[in-house]
């Protein structure tokens, strides 16, 4: 393998080719018409115009095969997202004759799908959440579908009990998920998650899953070769979310013993093993107090919070995805952790505004340095966060001896991050630092609800914050002191009518 | 006097030139060579970073970024001669006045288009325009020279 095409955009498609790079291998990004000169192209030494703009350019598997295929391109990295959990675009990559710098379309179908991973882990010995998945072959007439599911439903709900989560089989996202807290709601969320199902997947499949309340999310990262090594490489903890999305990520876990470590490792490297996994992917547990954990579901791609582990592990990631896409074993030394990581993700959200994805300039864009930071980033000082795309703009990362000093050097660097332009959720994510739960390391999935019942709120503005506004907002000029005119950089942080005396 | 928006307050607050910058209510605000600020409160100095777009000022100090709605735009105060530079890259849409025009304060000069948004550079004072630098259609670099407006005798 000697050229890589990422099939991404924003930083992930940044941080896989930054890879290919440091691998020696001939980088080769895409772009959507609407990306000309996008960050990411300029981490590549050959960009490709892709038709169209926004997600479906980069949703074109057939496009951008064909763009590979015309480029003497070996592989193709999907990154996250967009086409990376497709079993059918990886089969096509294959057929193509290039290298799928993944885990094979079989393993990726056999996990996508949520109840034959259930089916799959329970076989293979993996702790699942006590449910029951409900078996109807699909008819073609929904009516009768649903009749079936529904008496089917009902019955199980009996022995899986209440608080119960019904989740649709093809489901993700939160979609095609509900909460039901009695009887009384059943009916009615099954019509409901089906619905959604069958709009969002054509596949109204659904199980059922008691609801664990107050349960960590733990996922642990595993890396298999095609020697037939597979290694786990310990775990992060990403309870913290807002909307099923993950906002602050850590490893290790605080309250994850060496012992559980151990089990939860075996646990995970069982589940890639199931389904032959080739690649890096990772295992969700969640985790009860008691340090009970089951089975999830397993990602079968590279993932967003992919650096903590790499801080604390010393491996290279997507490095070591490449090797393995090469057929070379993986270099990964026996497991040793040092210090603790901790990931915030930066989105372009009005945090006080039910997380709303903004838009806008990013007027300035100074991200904090200094000792034990890390930068994963998909955006420049002068870009623009348009909405056609995933919010997300970067990620800061944090590494320190540890977790007391990481949350504080995590505290300093957001302290000096700077965006100006576009509204961002930067001092939410501070204030997140010196919550309680966070502080005390007593996260949950349901944290976020449980602080802010009635949603963030933006610190109130002070006398120093009105006085300085109040000459940004005057369309007055500014004089300089001196009379040599232009002297320091011209820059946008003046006001327009800057004066040179 | 400029009138600012916080959430549903409306602040009026009155800068008024002081040395090489302003002072509000008590509060000194100094631009600086690298094109931050630098806010002085009694012993307290804060260095900042600042900008306006559009409606909005975007300001990060003590470690917070602060994004206040500007109402309307106050008048001129300071009654000198002035240049103006563009602040961003971007192109000119339309330039409005000539060489020898009378201008009076809040009357708009030359439209710019910058980062996919206008930006409508007016006057700060009654003066009278010296020099035009661009037309329209021009591309010009950040701090490129645009125009000059001599102020009038009071």
């Amino acid at each position: 393998m000697r050229s890589v095409l990422v099939a991404n955009r924003g930083e992930i498609a940044c941080r896989v080719l930054r890879a290919c790079k440091e691998a020696g291998l001939r980088a080769v990004s895409v772009h959507a018409e609407d990306e000309v000169g996008a960050m990411h192209t300029e981490m590549s030494d050959l960009s490709l115009s892709l038709e169209g703009s926004g997600a479906p350019a980069y949703l074109n598997g057939d496009a951008i095969i064909a763009a590979a295929l015309a480029n003497d391109v070996d592989g193709i990295h999907p990154g996250f997202g967009f086409l990376s959990e497709r079993a059918g675009f990886a089969q096509a990559v294959l057929d193509a004759g290039l290298i799928w710098i993944g885990p094979s379309p079989s393993a990726i179908e056999r996990m996508g799908d949520k109840m034959t991973a259930r089916i799959t882990m329970r076989e293979a010995g993996v702790p699942v959440i006590p449910g029951e998945e409900i078996e109807i072959e699909p008819s073609g007439d929904e009516k009768a579908d649903l009749e079936a599911t529904l008496v089917a439903v009902r019955s199980a709900s009996e022995r899986v009990g209440f608080p119960l989560l019904l989740k649709a089989s093809a489901g993700g996202g939160g979609k095609g998920m509900r909460a039901v807290e009695s009887a009384d709601g059943l009916d009615e969320a099954v019509r409901g998650a089906r619905r959604e199902a069958i709009a969002a997947f054509g596949d109204g499949r659904v199980y059922l899953e008691r609801l664990l309340r107050g349960a960590r999310h733990v996922e642990v990262q595993v890396l298999a070769d095609a020697h037939g090594r597979t290694v786990h490489l310990g775990e992060r903890e990403c309870s913290v979310q807002r909307r099923h999305q993950k906002v602050f990520e850590e490893a290790p876990c605080a309250v994850v013993s060496e012992d559980q470590r151990q089990r939860m490792g075996e646990a995970a490297i069982a589940a890639a093993e199931a389904v032959d996994y080739v690649g890096a992917g990772t295992v969700e547990f969640l985790m009860e107090d008691d340090g009970t954990f089951h089975f999830l579901e397993m990602n079968t791609r590279i993932q967003v919070e992919h650096p903590i582990t790499e801080l604390v592990t010393g491996v290279d990631l997507v490095r070591e995805q490449l090797r393995i896409a090469a057929g070379e074993p993986m270099s990964v030394p026996e497991l040793a952790m040092r210090g603790h990581a901790i990931e915030v993700r930066i989105y372009a959200e009005d945090a006080a505004n039910g997380f709303l994805p903004s838009i806008g300039p990013l007027a300035v864009f100074r991200p904090p340095t200094g000792p034990g930071l890390r930068l994963d980033t998909g955006v420049r000082e002068g870009d623009d966060v348009s909405p056609s795309y995933d919010p997300m703009l970067a990620k800061l990362i944090v590494h320190a001896p540890s977790r007391d000093e990481a949350l504080q050097r995590m505290r300093r660097a957001l302290d000096e991050f700077v965006i100006l332009g576009t509204t961002t959720n930067v001092a939410f994510l501070r204030d997140l630092c010196d919550l309680d739960a966070v502080v005390s390391a007593t996260t949950s999935t349901t944290t976020l609800d449980d602080a802010y019942p009635n949603g963030w709120e933006v610190q109130p503005a002070s006398e120093a914050v009105m006085a300085l506004a109040a000459v940004l907002a005057s369309s007055r000029g500014i004089t300089r002191g001196d009379n040599d005119g232009p002297s320091g950089p011209a820059s946008p942080f003046l006001s327009l009518n800057r004066r040179y005396p | 006097m400029v009138d600012l928006r916080t959430g549903d307050d409306v602040h009026e607050v009155h800068p008024l030139p002081r040395g090489d910058g302003w002072i509000v209510d008590g509060i000194e605000v100094t631009p600086l060579a690298d094109g931050r600020w630098q806010v002085r409160q009694g012993e307290a100095v804060s260095l900042a970073y600042g900008t306006r777009i559009g409606d909005v000022v975007w300001m990060h100090i003590n470690g917070r970024v602060h994004r206040i709605e500007v109402i309307e735009a106050g008048a001129g105060a300071a009654q000198e001669e002035g240049s103006f530079s563009a602040p961003m890259p971007g192109g000119v849409l339309d330039v409005l006045v000539a060489t020898g025009d009378e201008v009076t304060a809040g009357q708009a000069l030359l439209v710019l288009e910058a980062m996919k948004m206008e930006h409508r550079i007016t006057a700060p004072y009654h003066g009278r325009v010296v020099a035009v630098h661009v037309t329209q259609g021009d591309r010009v670099q950040q701090g490129e020279l645009l125009l000059e407006v001599e102020a009038s005798e009071a």
